[in-house]
């Protein structure tokens, strides 16, 4: 699942557009969405990022982030987008590295101000959002796979005070692509470390005997190391069993029968 | 291939790191204070990372030259490690590196001069005595040798330093370095091995067994004292078989007469690191084989790990003298 962030609606049209995504009724905060996609609008500001990221954890949990949206430059040419390699939070002097993947977008040291900038700093991107989701997003991912992307809207020739509204639409809708190819990049890396226990194997034990929270990690170990070992884990193997009538025992004897069948390397 | 330098701050303008960016001339390179701020930063995935690892170039402050863990040694009483580098190159399953560290990336202290201040402090410290110095505990020692010329100028240092001993532990082929030097009577060159059907089941990235016996050929007749490292062991159904094969095609290859130590032990490591590598390899069957758990550590059952280590035993004394056999634990 790929979850982005967006702070404006004008960011978020040319991504809505592009990913066909549906909009969602009754939720706290503007949110667009598809099977393997969902686009929170969060409003301008760190504090407004870091909240709706996590609320959009909460509500749909995802293992890509992408934090999309508009950024100032001193001197990149405007539409230009670029990854941020290092985001660093200009009033708390905190900084984040994102871990760089192979991709064709180059990557910028990008710096979170909690105000419009039109005193361009060298070599920075200047944004409002990205330390807030970066910070937030990583509590519920890990770091090569939460991202922040900026297209440069405004540079010391065209200051940001020159920026008209469909402009912005206009900008990301020029790199719509770039970005779904990143997306894409991420997602199957993600893929790398998908479980080798799927919710549903899990569930089809829970739903048949009760485990606690510790014996529910317990089984899941166990049917990895099954799988790890080429053996059965479906909860067929144990039918017929009268004797297994808790979790605990059905824990016994699944350890019992993997143990047995082990072997050595 | 590099395409990411983090470069702390206080080491910007150091001349290794200079060097080493320029070899690198096309990676980007970012600015950290200190490197830890990346390296050791919650929410990484180390598997993950282990598919494009960046490079760190960093200072070590301290904890430079320390103490081995009790039982890895061979043969004296003053035993010590040191890491100019963290992180190998290389993706054996079986290493304590990836439940060690949260980050694959390479991390390389430029201030070599200060490990062997250090290294040298720590012998004058045992002067009457031999004391060992290992390399190649949280890194392999060679691997990177050609982009950060670490073990050429360790190795300057130690020709200086008679009554300290240096042990150059890698599976790398990268031996230009020593090859294009006299070799030293006080460093061992120690190679580790593992069968080739394992080795290539579990040392991924990793030169073939066959490249790395060729190298320690070369090495040896160059007239550096070398080693082998037989660990960790793994147990399999045709463990003496799988050995002795090993063992044969060695010492088809090497003169056991002029081989300076053999240590060898089981497959072992901390609980809370394999737990963490059962995490990041699911799949892996060597984590799903009949391992143990007994007191801090994950093992193989005491019978298993007993009649590997006879087994190894036998099979090396047939060839080697046993005063040559150092086991660890």
């Amino acid at each position: 699942m790929l979850n982005m962030v967006v702070a404006l609606q004008t960011e978020a049209n040319p991504l809505i557009a592009a990913l066909k995504l549906k909009r969602s009724t009754h939720s706290a905060y503007p949110l667009f969405y598809s099977a393997s996609t969902a686009l929170i609008i969060s409003g301008m500001g760190r504090n407004q990022a870091s909240a709706a990221t996590a609320w959009l954890a909460a509500t749909i949990p995802a293992s890509v982030w992408l934090n999309i949206g508009i950024a100032g430059h001193q001197r990149m040419d405007i539409g230009t987008a670029l990854a941020a390699h290092k985001i660093c939070e200009y009033n708390t002097d905190r900084c984040w590295y994102p871990v760089h993947i192979k991709s064709p977008l180059k990557t910028n040291l990008l710096t979170t101000f909690d105000t419009v900038q039109t005193d361009y700093q060298d070599e920075t991107l200047h944004d409002m959002e990205a330390s807030g989701f970066y910070q937030t997003a990583l509590r519920f991912s890990t770091a090569e796979l939460v991202h922040s992307i900026k297209v440069v809207s405004d540079n010391t020739h065209q200051p940001v005070d020159s920026l008209a509204r469909e402009n912005v639409d206009e900008l990301i809708a020029n790199n719509v692509s770039i970005i779904q190819n990143f997306a894409q990049h991420l997602c199957e890396i993600a893929a790398d470390i998908q479980p080798s226990v799927t919710p549903e194997l899990l569930e089809s034990f829970i739903n048949q005997w009760r485990f606690s929270i510790t014996q529910q990690h317990q089984l899941k170990r166990l049917l990895q190391r099954r799988a790890a070992l080429g053996l059965s884990t479906d909860p067929d193997i144990l039918a017929g069993d009268r004797t297994l009538t808790t979790g605990k025992s059905v824990l016994r004897t699944l350890h019992k029968d993997t143990d047995a069948r082990a072997g050595l390397y | 291939m590099i395409s990411t330098i983090y470069i702390e701050r206080e080491v910007q303008h150091h001349p290794r790191t200079l060097e080493i960016c320029r070899r690198f001339s096309q990676a980007t390179q970012i600015v950290c204070d200190h490197y830890t701020n990346l390296f050791n930063s919650n929410s990484q995935n180390f598997r993950l990372q282990k598919k494009q690892p960046a490079l760190i170039l960093a200072k070590k402050h301290d904890g430079r030259v320390l103490r081995t863990p009790e039982g890895y040694g061979i043969g004296s009483e003053n035993n010590y490690y040191f890491s100019h580098m963290m992180n190998c190159l290389y993706d054996c399953r079986y290493c304590f590196l990836q439940g060690m560290y949260r980050s694959a990336h390479y991390v390389v202290f430029v201030n070599y001069e200060d490990f062997f201040r250090d290294i040298g402090n720590t012998a004058n410290a045992h002067i009457k005595e031999q004391s060992w110095f290992f390399s190649g505990y949280d890194c392999d020692s060679l691997a990177m040798e050609p982009v950060t010329g670490f073990m050429g100028a360790c190795l300057d240092y130690f020709d200086n330093l008679p009554h300290a001993n240096l042990e150059i532990r890698t599976k790398s082929t990268q031996i230009r370095t020593l090859l294009d030097r006299p070799a030293i009577k006080n460093a061992v060159v120690a190679y580790s091995f593992t069968p080739d059907n394992i080795a290539r089941r579990l040392e991924h990235k990793v030169p073939s067994v066959a490249k790395r016996i060729a190298a320690l050929e070369k090495l040896q007749r160059h007239g550096w004292p070398i080693g082998l490292r037989l660990d960790p062991l793994i147990a399999t159904d045709s463990f003496a078989n799988d050995y002795r094969d090993l063992l044969d095609t060695i010492f088809d290859r090497i003169d056991p007469t002029t081989l300076h130590s053999i240590s060898y032990g089981a497959f072992r490591l901390p609980k809370p690191f394999f737990k963490k590598m059962v995490t990041l390899y699911p799949e892996e069957r060597l984590f799903a084989t009949g391992l143990t758990e007994s007191h801090a550590t994950v093992s193989y059952q005491h019978t298993v790990e007993q009649d590997c280590l006879n087994t190894i035993q036998r099979l090396l004394t047939e060839r080697v003298d046993e005063s040559l056999l150092f086991p660890c634990s």
